[in-house]
């Protein structure tokens, strides 16, 4: 396979079998989302010069895993839409077999977006959270 | 109820207990002690632990194989040599009644024994270290006469004092530190039977033997 | 070093237990939760048999007198550090000074009641016979033979190996999980008088709840449900006896023994709550009821090895991670 892009029906097919939320394919030129609900694939495209217009980032699995929004002890998300989070904070948690490991926010911001499943299969780089940097700008 | 056979049940997955066929016999008891010696060195047991004529083994690793370790402990019993009970012999200053011994007229009243004749029969005998259980220390007592058999309490007394002399049944003991007791305690005494700092902490062993000296009465 | 700043009640020091003094009348002792524990020391690479505080009572708030990462295991106690949330099963960096303070169990998805506070190196109170467990019945062990009191300083040996912070593990109770309709279940044998009871008391044995009533404790569990009943009165010669064995005093109410249990006992046994099972009992609060699940000796055996599975699997993606470099350094 030279270039993903032109096999994106297959790799549509293939997700659609797994439990897997989100696949993003990305070159230097712009940026493929398939978006997995279960019950059909969506497919949403971002060329690069519309992501310069995105300050969001987008807070990505470090390692394959299961995404957990919330601890297993718990009944309630450790961040939702809406909440602003301190850099270096977890946002959600990667379990790998008995592990569990955090989420953590690269800098201080909103949570804008929570991209994948609770209780999902992520690849690595799997985008899971978009967080809206809290910068100086606010404060004008 | 009286077994021919020796009997082998289950503790869970932690432990085996093995009773002993027959009557309780210092005979038995010594067989006991010689399967506990014998059992400790199979690579499956953690600890072997004699009670009144028989042994709970608890495991390292129960095995899965358990049909083969009971037919084992089987033959390990019949093959046994009794150990010897030739321990040492202790004497324990024993004072009888009075605030020490707060049910000894309990004792009089179920056995319609007096005082002395009470005090008298429970210091003749020398008993036999059958076992170390119930509490660090605390030893069980072969050889109580039975004329001074006294029922267990109706109900537990939530605090009886280290050092306290009891009967409860056909038994007698002393407690090696304070704790609750279902027992009579008709005397008390100083010696420590626990420490520790001590190397070996308990007082007395399996196959010691003991005798309660008459320190004083209160009557 | 440990300062308690509020000890609740009950609050001991406890390791795996202490075997091999049996025969001196010394009954094991050691976490309620073995599991809690041991996937403790685990998550800070500590050896399992580590020693930690165990906390039945809360609230329960400590100062670390020195940095360490500690971990809270067993009930979800909402920890919080000064007055930052931590997770539950988590390890955590804490500085010098700073408080941790743990509150009443909440149940959201394992109903649990006793908290184990781990730190990196383990408790550092003497070896006594062979264990750091507190024995209450003749004071020796733990924390000076006792429960822990407010102000006490427990201190806390060097790790041996450099602990990692920031990752946790997923509760093995939640993975590990017995139930029966829809209850706590734990497994049982059946013990040397079993046959001696009434098929109702079989009966009402397997087949109905049983309550964990407020006189239950680290000594044992006393029960409240229908009588169990031999079919003749039973008298038994003191025998050696272990945590999980469900005696039947003459009131027909069982009592199972537990951690604290005197190793010697004369009541007739209508069963033992396999050793795989234990953690689950340790764990469950008074005023709840369990069920009794009767297994066979090979099911059994398979419950144990699944633990000892768990608990590996555990230490090996636990040591994975921490030689990838993963997780907060300290």
């Amino acid at each position: 396979m030279t270039d993903a892009f032109d096999h994106v029906d297959q790799l549509c097919a293939w997700l659609a079998d797994t439990d897997i939320s989100l696949l993003e394919l990305t070159s230097p030129t712009r940026t493929m989302r398939l978006l997995n609900d279960g019950s059909r694939v969506a497919v949403e495209t971002i060329d690069g010069t519309e992501g310069a217009h995105q300050p969001a980032l987008l807070v990505r699995a470090l390692a394959p895993g299961i995404f957990l929004q919330q601890h297993p002890l718990r009944d309630r998300a450790i961040a939702a839409i809406g909440d602003d989070i301190a850099a270096d904070a977890s946002l959600g948690l990667l379990q790998i077999g008995p592990l569990l490991l955090p989420v953590s926010a690269p800098l201080t911001g909103t949570v804008t977006n929570v991209l994948a499943r609770h209780g999902t299969v992520v690849g690595y780089g799997t985008p899971l959270f978009e967080l809206q940097p809290l910068g100086d700008e606010g404060e004008a | 109820m009286i077994a021919q056979q020796p009997r082998i049940s289950l503790l869970g997955t932690t432990a085996l207990l093995f009773e002993a066929p027959g009557e309780t016999t210092l005979e038995t008891q010594r067989r006991v002690w010689a399967l506990a010696e014998r059992v400790t060195r199979l690579p499956d047991v953690q600890e072997a632990v004699p009670g009144m004529n028989n042994l709970m083994i608890a495991f390292a690793e129960p095995p899965r194989a358990l049909e083969a370790m009971e037919r084992r402990l089987v033959e390990l019993w019949t093959a046994v040599e009794p150990l010897p009970s030739e321990g040492r012999c202790l004497d324990l200053p024993v004072v009888y009644g009075g605030e020490g011994g707060p049910h000894l007229a309990d004792v009089v009243a179920h056995t319609g024994m007096s005082v002395d004749d009470i005090v008298a029969i429970h210091s003749a005998p020398v008993y036999t270290v059958y076992a170390l259980g119930s509490h660090p220390g605390y030893c069980y007592l072969g050889g109580m006469d039975l004329r001074i058999a006294t029922p267990r309490r109706k109900v537990p007394v939530l605090k009886i004092p280290r050092g306290a002399v009891s009967i409860g049944g056909d038994q007698t003991g002393v407690s090696a530190s304070d704790g609750p007791s279902g027992w009579n305690t008709i005397g008390s005494t100083q010696v420590v039977f626990f420490d520790v700092a001590r190397t070996p902490p308990a007082l007395l062993a399996p196959g010691d033997r003991v005798r309660f000296t008459v320190e004083r009465v209160v009557r | 070093m440990i300062v308690v700043l509020s000890a609740g009640a009950l609050a001991t020091v406890q390791d795996l237990g202490r075997s091999g003094s049996l025969n001196l009348g010394v009954g094991w002792s050691g976490a309620m939760d073995p599991l809690a524990l041991a996937a403790g020391n685990i998550l800070l690479r500590n050896e399992e048999n580590a020693a930690a505080i165990e906390i039945p009572v809360f609230p329960f708030r400590v100062r670390f007198a020195r940095s360490t990462v500690f971990a809270v295991t067993g009930a979800d106690c909402a920890p919080r550090l000064d007055d930052v949330p931590v997770l539950p099963w988590w390890a955590q960096r804490a500085e010098a000074g700073q408080v941790l303070s743990l509150s009443v169990p909440k149940t959201a998805t394992w109903q649990a009641s006793r908290a184990y506070l781990c730190v990196a190196g383990g408790i550092e109170v003497p070896l006594v016979l062979g264990s750091r467990s507190t024995q209450l019945r003749g004071a020796f062990g733990g924390h000076e033979g006792r429960p822990l009191q407010d102000g006490d300083t427990v201190p806390i040996a060097d790790p041996g190996r450099r602990p990692r912070s920031s990752f946790g593990l997923v509760p093995p109770g939640l993975v590990l999980a017995c139930e029966a309709d829809g209850l706590a279940a734990v497994r049982v044998l059946p013990a040397a008088e079993y046959e001696c009871f009434t098929p109702a008391s079989h009966d009402a044995l397997w087949s109905t709840p049983w309550k964990i009533t407020p006189q239950s404790n680290r000594y044992g569990y006393r029960l409240a449900g229908d009588e169990l009943k031999p079919v003749r009165p039973l008298e038994l010669r003191s025998h050696g006896i272990v945590p999980g064995v469900i005696q039947v005093p003459h009131g027909g109410q069982p009592i199972i023994q537990m951690r604290d249990a005197q190793p010697s006992g004369g009541y007739p046994k209508i069963g033992t709550v396999i050793e795989a099972d234990l953690w689950r009992l340790g764990q469950a609060p008074i005023g709840s009821s369990i069920r009794f699940v009767q297994c066979s000796w090979d099911q059994a055996l398979d419950a144990r090895a699944e633990t000892r599975r768990w608990l590996k699997n555990a230490r090996r993606l636990v040591e994975l991670h921490c030689s990838q470099g993963g997780g907060g350094d300290d």
